[in-house]
């Protein structure tokens, strides 16, 4: 509207797929041809209770975005690299949003966490806690 | 279904209307905010008779904020005409609740908490239905209705205020609407000074709706709403929310000093 020159990211997760309001949303940006807008979702596959292909299957996800109008780009979404050069492109397409669909691991980098539902919201323990730091560290070192 | 609570209601006044039991369960916050339409109108206006149940409500969800607090629910619900609102307070109420709005075949909303309640007493003998009041302990100075995990901290201060002379009688109000206004209008004639309690904003809840039954059937005693005020929500943990609003046991029996001075 004000033809100012700035990006707008929003982060979703796969979970929150299926409502409503984000295909809304979709529409419209696309239709406004808002090829500053960015969403991101990250796709790690679960959700509070089960698994979200089990709960409400939005696959095929990219397809779904296509057809709303938006450029899509499939990434590693744990890869910070692949994800920092993906924004570097923005917009994917000239005249439509863009969005990333980031294929995560949630719980990644502490080893018993990764892929495991209970921590979508499980508080760790202190021991558990200590663990995921001491392990979160020494992948940051090991960079 | 998904997080997707507007197609949850829809979907579940649909099974409804073709003769199945329905309880269509989701956060509060979201259920009664974002499906509020739905509520409206294709289960309480077109009278298909869906179990709504707000789970984790009023601040349950606690440091979360207000994303996550359903504290509009029971003024939004109110205002739409035909549906029975109800917050149960101890098991009994909740095993009660949730037996009779499967045998009832019309719109209710149950609202729930998230934290384990202590029963408010022995409920041995005791018959449960929408829109009548139970009567938790019995005294003459200050009547206190609450509803929903309020009730515990209103007889705890009852039990406080007891130790200076000052009796209590404690109502868990578990039906908001329709409101038990034979109980009301009888508790509230025979005591000095009422107070509401309920996790809930100040406006439109069970204090307002007790509020206005008095005083449009004559009946006027000090009377104050205890609730969450019209502001930013605090953050905090559930209890440490409900203490910073005074609904504790020893924020509700200050309270109900304050009014019979």
């Amino acid at each position: 509207m004000d033809k100012k020159d700035y990006k707008v990211y929003t982060l979703l997760g796969d979970g929150e797929m299926p409502e409503g309001s984000n295909w809304e949303a979709a529409l419209t940006a696309a239709h406004y041809k808002l090829d500053n807008l960015c969403a991101i979702v990250d796709k790690n596959s679960l959700q509070i209770t089960a698994a979200t292909a089990d709960v409400c299957n939005t696959d095929p996800l990219d397809e779904k975005w296509k057809a709303f109008g938006w450029a899509v780009r499939e990434i590693d979404g744990n890869d910070v690299e692949v994800l920092k050069s993906t924004l570097q492109d923005l917009p994917f397409e000239a005249g439509k949003p863009s969005v990333v669909i980031a294929h995560t691991t949630k719980g990644k980098g502490v080893s018993y966490m990764e892929n495991v539902l209970k921590w979508h919201h499980g508080v760790p323990s202190a021991d558990e806690y200590e663990l995921a730091i001491k392990e979160l560290d020494e992948a940051l070192l090991a960079i | 279904m998904g997080i997707a609570e507007q197609n949850l209601v829809g979907v579940a006044a649909g099974l409804a209307s073709c003769g199945k039991k329905v309880f269509a369960t989701s956060p509060a916050c979201f259920l009664t905010a974002r499906a509020l339409e739905q509520i409206k109108n294709d289960v309480a206006y077109s009278n298909n008779p869906v179990n709504v149940i707000g789970i984790s409500a009023g601040v349950s969800y606690g440091a979360l904020g207000s994303t996550h607090h359903s504290l509009h629910d029971y003024a939004a619900l109110r205002a739409i005409n035909n549906i029975t609102v109800v917050a149960p307070a101890d098991n009994w109420e909740t095993e009660q609740a949730i037996e009779l709005a499967a045998q009832t075949e019309e719109p209710i909303y149950l609202r729930f908490g998230k934290k384990p309640m202590p029963p408010l007493k022995d409920s041995t003998g005791e018959t449960f239905a929408f829109g009548k009041g139970r009567v938790i302990t019995e005294g003459d100075d200050v009547l206190i209705i609450a509803c929903g995990e309020t009730v515990y901290p209103a007889l705890e201060a009852a039990r406080l205020l007891k130790e200076e002379n000052i009796s209590a009688t404690v109502v868990s109000m578990h039906t908001i609407k329709p409101l038990d206004t034979d109980l009301l209008a009888e508790k509230a004639g025979s005591c000095k000074a009422i107070l509401t309690v309920e996790e809930h904003s100040i406006y439109g809840g069970l204090g307002e709706a007790c509020a206005s039954y008095l005083l449009q059937h004559g009946i006027s005693k000090p009377f104050k709403i205890m609730g969450i005020p019209d502001e930013y929500t605090v953050t905090g943990s559930q209890g440490e929310i409900l203490e910073h609003y005074g609904i504790s046991t020893s924020g509700i029996a200050t309270a109900a000093k304050e009014l019979l001075r």
